[in-house]
């Protein structure tokens, strides 16, 4: 449950400046009070302000602002190479869709590889690329041979020729 | 000077649009292009922009600086965007280099769609429309038809491409924010205005990601700056008004909501030049807008009527009549106005940065004009448009789809936002300097 007001200490500076300006702008010091000096300030507050949110980003990034995904890309890329010209492949997984993440960068990945094969959930087509993190041959029905092993989980299959 | 170089930037974004729209219409009536036809339509469509640029820069008044300030005023804002361009340009290169294929979104759907168009000749690319798991097919084609016809250009599928499109889309973002505000305003406000972008977390996340939300953002935000335009230099008004449609209309053809915002500019003009009985200004503006908007929209139609199957936004309506469903977006609205900007763990929420702008600048309002009034308005119906999109959605888990998406809406606007209240509800160029001090 998110809180209903931010926590982080840079609002209770916020308020702090703005009151500040408050003072500055209603006159209440006239030797340092006034519409000028309140802009200024309101100016430099901003800035500082805007500064802040600009160092926020600047080290979210350096920390490594990354979202949990390997493409396998290079892998990938020799599983496009090889299949032949054609219009769907199949594909099967042994991840569950409910380890959402995981599916994802799978199916996606895989996607991306071999457009513009459209890729199909199920081995219905004659070519069929098995994406799995632990291998088990009952993934794959009866009637198909292993075209090649592309290591990290990625398999190519074909129908046998009949 | 920042009124060409606004103007400049604007038909820098157009000229993009234009480029992946014809790549894309290449593609689709005569097969797919070769780098040297590519070459050719790039070549013909910027000379083409440069010519407008060059009448259109002759006659825009050239209006002296206003600001009478403090010095400080001068040299504290220029110099923060210095140092906020050079950290900010850091941290979106280091991104970029940490997510060379951008994020779920860009290779799940938009480079996706760019490498069928790429790679499907001979019409394999229509295998973006195919019936499949997640292929959001019908999603419009500007962001994949530009990565298309550059990596046609350099006749190689580079990942980098799609990276410095989506950092030059945001660039270009900030650049005319600073410069049209800068025309308009005519003191330093402009830095200030695109200094709130940059200090707004969040919108910079979307740089590198390779979506098209900083595209679309950009589109909103060019056609809020032409329309503005049009308003301020009544010399040029005609052909930026065309130019806004032109805009617009690349905004539709970018993501799905660019539609709702071309109905909003649309119908918030209507609303407001029709309620001030401003007929002939009216029936001259829908005019002009329309015929930039008319190519565009001729386009998109055509793509959604022969080639992806039916879409309708109103997926039921059976959530209209349950209370607990309004509670329930109203709830989402809360929140993703609390995540908005990415601030609320640490740094400070950008709506009250812009808050502390329109404190500095904010004078009474007078004599406030039609084309602000009609832009003021846009922002509320692009929100009562996504009020009514989760109302007739048929997700059923809400929560989780209002907070995967609404915060991306929000970022799309902001650029125009910023453009709008630093340009729109404050006095212009139009006013005297008196007026803007």
């Amino acid at each position: 449950m998110s809180a209903l007001l931010p926590t982080n200490g840079e609002y209770l500076i916020v308020s702090v400046l703005f009151a500040v300006y408050l003072a500055l702008r209603l006159n209440i010091v006239p030797r340092i009070g006034g519409r000028r000096n309140s802009e200024i300030f309101l100016l430099v507050f901003l800035c500082g302000a805007i500064s802040v949110n600009i160092g926020v980003h600047y080290r979210t990034v350096q920390r490594g602002y990354s979202r949990d995904k390997v493409l396998y890309a290079e892998t990938l890329r020799s599983l496009s190479q090889v299949l032949p010209e054609g219009t769907r492949v199949g594909y099967v997984s042994d991840i569950k869709r409910s380890d959402r993440n995981a599916w994802l960068v799978r199916y996606f990945g895989t996607k991306y590889a071999v457009a513009p094969w459209v890729l199909e959930e199920g081995t219905v087509p004659n070519w069929v690329i098995v994406n799995a993190a632990v291998y088990d041959p009952r993934l794959i029905p009866d009637g198909m041979v292993l075209v090649r092993d592309f290591g990290e989980g990625l398999r190519l299959f074909r129908r046998k020729e009949e | 000077m920042s009124g060409s170089c606004a103007l400049a930037l604007i038909l820098a974004a157009l000229v993009l649009g234009t480029f992946s729209s014809a790549v894309f219409l290449w593609e689709w009536v005569v097969g797919a292009p070769t780098p040297l036809s590519a070459l050719i339509l790039l070549i013909g469509i910027t000379g083409v922009f440069i010519k407008v640029f060059l009448v259109l820069k002759r006659r825009i008044p050239l209006l002296q600086v206003a600001s009478v300030r403090h010095w400080v005023f001068h040299l504290l804002p220029a110099a923060c965007m210095v140092i906020g361009l050079i950290c900010s340009g850091i941290a979106v290169v280091r991104q970029a280099r940490q997510e060379p294929n951008g994020e779920w979104d860009a290779f799940a759907v938009w480079n996706l769609h760019a490498r069928f168009l790429y790679r499907g000749s001979e019409g394999a690319w229509k295998g973006i429309f195919a019936p499949v798991t997640w292929s959001n097919g019908g999603y419009p084609l500007l962001l994949p038809g530009l990565v298309n016809g550059a990596w046609t250009l350099v006749g190689d599928e580079r990942p980098i491409i799609p990276a410095m499109l989506a950092i030059a889309f945001g660039a270009l973002s900030i650049g005319i924010v600073w410069s049209g505000v800068s025309a308009l305003a005519r003191d330093e406000r402009g830095w200030l205005s695109a200094l709130v972008l940059l200090a707004t977390p969040s919108f910079l996340y979307l740089f590198p990601d390779q979506t098209a939300d900083i595209p679309i953002a950009l589109y909103m935000l060019a056609t809020m700056a032409l329309l503005q335009f049009a308003e301020a230099w009544r010399e040029v008004r005609r052909p930026m008004l065309v130019l806004a449609g032109l805009s617009a209309g690349f905004a539709a053809w970018t993501k799905d909501e660019g539609l709702l915002f071309v109905v909003a500019v649309l119908g918030s003009h209507l609303v407001t030049l029709a309620l001030l009985r401003y007929w002939r200004d009216l029936r001259t503006n829908l005019t002009m807008i329309g015929l930039g908007l008319a190519p565009i929209l001729a386009l998109l139609i055509s793509f959604k009527i022969f080639l992806i199957p039916g879409n309708n936004p109103v997926q039921t309506i059976g959530h209209a009549s349950s209370a607990g469903r309004y509670w329930e977006i109203l709830l989402g609205f809360y929140d993703a106005a609390k995540g908005f900007g990415g601030t609320w763990q640490g740094g400070i929420h950008p709506i009250l940065l812009l808050g502390l702008f329109l404190l500095l600048y904010a004078r009474p309002l007078r004599n406030l004009r039609p084309m602000s009034i009609s832009l003021a308005l846009v922002v509320p119906a692009m929100f009562g448009g996504y009020f009514l999109v989760y109302l007739f959605s048929s997700e059923g888990n809400l929560h989780d789809y209002i907070g995967g998406t609404l915060n991306r809406l929000c970022i799309q606007l902001w650029p125009a936002s910023v453009f709008m209240l630093a340009t729109g509800l404050l006095p212009t160029s139009t006013a005297t300097a008196n007026e803007i001090q």
